[in-house]
């Protein structure tokens, strides 16, 4: 029982870190973005080659993957989305769906469709606590992940002058150009943070499972519930969200089968959207024109 | 006499579509003196402002045709943060503030040029004419009363160190003790910053004692300008806007 709850948890963590990531770039840039997922594999594969393909220093691992993750955020905006600005919302999420496909193309072009494992720094290794309860040291590295980014988020929004200004442009983008701030440096930074945070989370699913980009995109997808949950505007309700979804998943598959895993979300997106469809901590968004 | 600070020349804004909001508007603003942009609900006096601030690539405002000069600089269709850096500083009629930040973080938002020292100079010089403030700095801006927003939307303004200040509609919605507050303030811009000011109003009595020059907009072009007395005494504004009988 500890054990399933343990396992809930690391899960979670892994939860909250994607909708982390869907929740960052829906309040930042106002984007629902359906490209997450495919992100999220991007960043694992691209972690996988720094690490497993080419064998580098694990500092230069690290390194090396966040900025070409967050420089592919950036690059994103000004290719794509400031040429849209303007347009519906709808025509945005639009464009992350072309984004997603293209990303899969990529991805299989260069790194193929076949799952891989990835190079570990320590071994992996089962963690017991007590008696009978047990994880993996992966697991728990993912909580500390998650853990390590939510404390960092908070302390950015609610303390550096650049944190603030992104509150400012995600509440009300043209009295901050008003205001003089780069709007558009805001959007490139919304998706430079959505991304490394998308490519954590791949990284430790991939570490827990296995590296495809099947599984980890479809994980990305799912982490739409735990944002939905908090309201897609939320970082604090992605938390519960994460816990919501985390243990519906591992006691649902316990008690229904393996197959269970990839449909407790989405039932949980659908009970959440007919329920309370503003999410638990979402905003009641009132739109002037 | 002070040369033009702005100058606008038939100036057409549209918000897409075959109609104009703005229809050939000219419009000189001297440096240090206060302009009054007077008219009707929807004869076009925001749409001049944004006309002149410029429109965010997202909006779906446009400055059509005419020119904006500003400084001896032509800045026709530059975007408002390019405005804003240059001094041409709007406060805006409907969200003056960020609701979801408190006082003080929207006085953070604000990017100010200059040194740590100067910056910190100036956050003091403004926070000092602001009283309230000070005891309100961690409270979210969206619980402030109406007239303690427009202040905060102009104080924030002020840090950008406008050269041309434009507050459109600043006592909308406002009590009249607030409106009295709104306009002591702009006052004493004006008299120790030597700010020029572009003021849209509707509250003709508040505005005409700060006015130099005043124009009258009807769907969307100039009906009537010159200084503000002459204006204001005209028995069309009287009549129109101050409800006198003749």
């Amino acid at each position: 029982m500890l054990t399933l709850l343990l396992g809930a948890l690391t899960l979670s963590a892994i939860y909250a870190l994607v909708g982390f990531a869907w929740v960052l770039l829906r309040r930042t840039n106002g984007i629902l973005n359906l490209a997450t997922g495919a992100q999220l594999a991007i960043g694992a594969f691209i972690f996988n080659q720094f690490a497993t393909s080419w064998q580098l220093p694990w500092p230069v691992v690290v390194l090396g993957t966040l900025a070409t993750v967050a420089a592919l955020g950036g690059v994103t905006h000004w290719v794509v989305f400031k040429k849209l600005s303007g347009q519906p919302e709808f025509a945005l999420v639009v464009a992350t769906l072309g984004l997603a496909s293209a990303l899969k193309g990529v991805s299989s072009l260069i790194w193929g469709t076949e799952a891989r494992v990835m190079r570990e720094p320590v071994p992996s290794q089962v963690v017991t606590f007590g008696d009978q309860a047990t994880t993996t040291l992966y697991g728990l590295c993912g909580l500390g992940a998650a853990v390590l980014v939510f404390a960092a988020a908070h302390t950015f929004f609610k303390f550096s002058t650049v944190g603030i200004r992104m509150r400012a442009a995600a509440e009300n983008p043209v009295l901050s150009a008003q205001g003089g701030i780069a709007v558009d440096w805001v959007y490139v930074l919304g998706w430079a943070m959505a991304l490394t945070v998308a490519a954590i989370a791949g990284i430790m699913y991939a570490y827990q499972t296995a590296l495809s980009f099947h599984g980890v995109e479809a994980l990305g997808m799912r982490g739409l519930a735990p944002a939905l949950i908090g309201g897609l505007t939320s970082v604090r309700g992605v938390i519960p969200g994460a816990l919501i979804v985390g243990l519906a998943e591992t006691f649902g598959t316990k008690v229904f089968g393996g197959s269970f895993q990839d449909v407790a979300a989405w039932i949980v997106i659908l009970v959440v959207l007919l329920i309370r469809p503003q999410g638990l901590f979402g905003d009641k968004q009132v739109q002037r024109v | 006499m002070n040369g033009p600070l702005l100058e606008v020349r038939s100036l057409t804004v549209s918000y897409g579509g075959d109609s104009v909001a703005v229809d050939g508007v000219d419009l000189v603003v001297r440096e240090g003196e206060v302009c009054l942009v007077l008219g009707a609900n929807g004869a076009g006096k925001t749409s001049l402002l944004r006309g002149i601030g410029g429109f965010a690539s997202s909006e779906p405002g446009r400055v059509r045709g005419g020119r904006v000069t500003f400084a001896g600089a032509d800045v026709t269709g530059l975007s408002p943060r390019a405005m804003a850096r240059r001094g041409l500083v709007l406060v805006p009629e409907e969200a003056k503030v960020f609701a979801s930040l408190t006082v003080d973080e929207n006085l953070r938002a604000v990017p100010m040029s200059g040194g740590r020292a100067a910056r910190r100079a100036l956050v003091d010089e403004v926070t000092a004419m602001f009283p309230f403030i000070a005891e309100r700095l961690s409270l979210p801006a969206g619980q402030l009363s109406g007239g303690e927003r427009q202040l905060l939307g102009i104080a924030r303004s002020l840090l950008l160190k406008p050269r041309l200040l434009m507050v459109d509609e600043a006592s909308l919605g406002l009590s009249p003790i607030a409106v009295e507050m709104v306009f002591d303030m702009l006052r004493s811009v004006v008299a120790s910053w030597g700010t020029t000011l572009l003021v849209v109003e509707q509250n003709v009595r508040a505005a005409q004692s700060i006015s130099d020059n005043a124009y009258v907009l009807e769907t969307g072009s100039v009906v009537l300008s010159g200084p503000a007395g002459d204006v204001l005494g005209s028995e069309r504004v009287r009549q129109t806007y101050l409800g006198l009988e003749m």
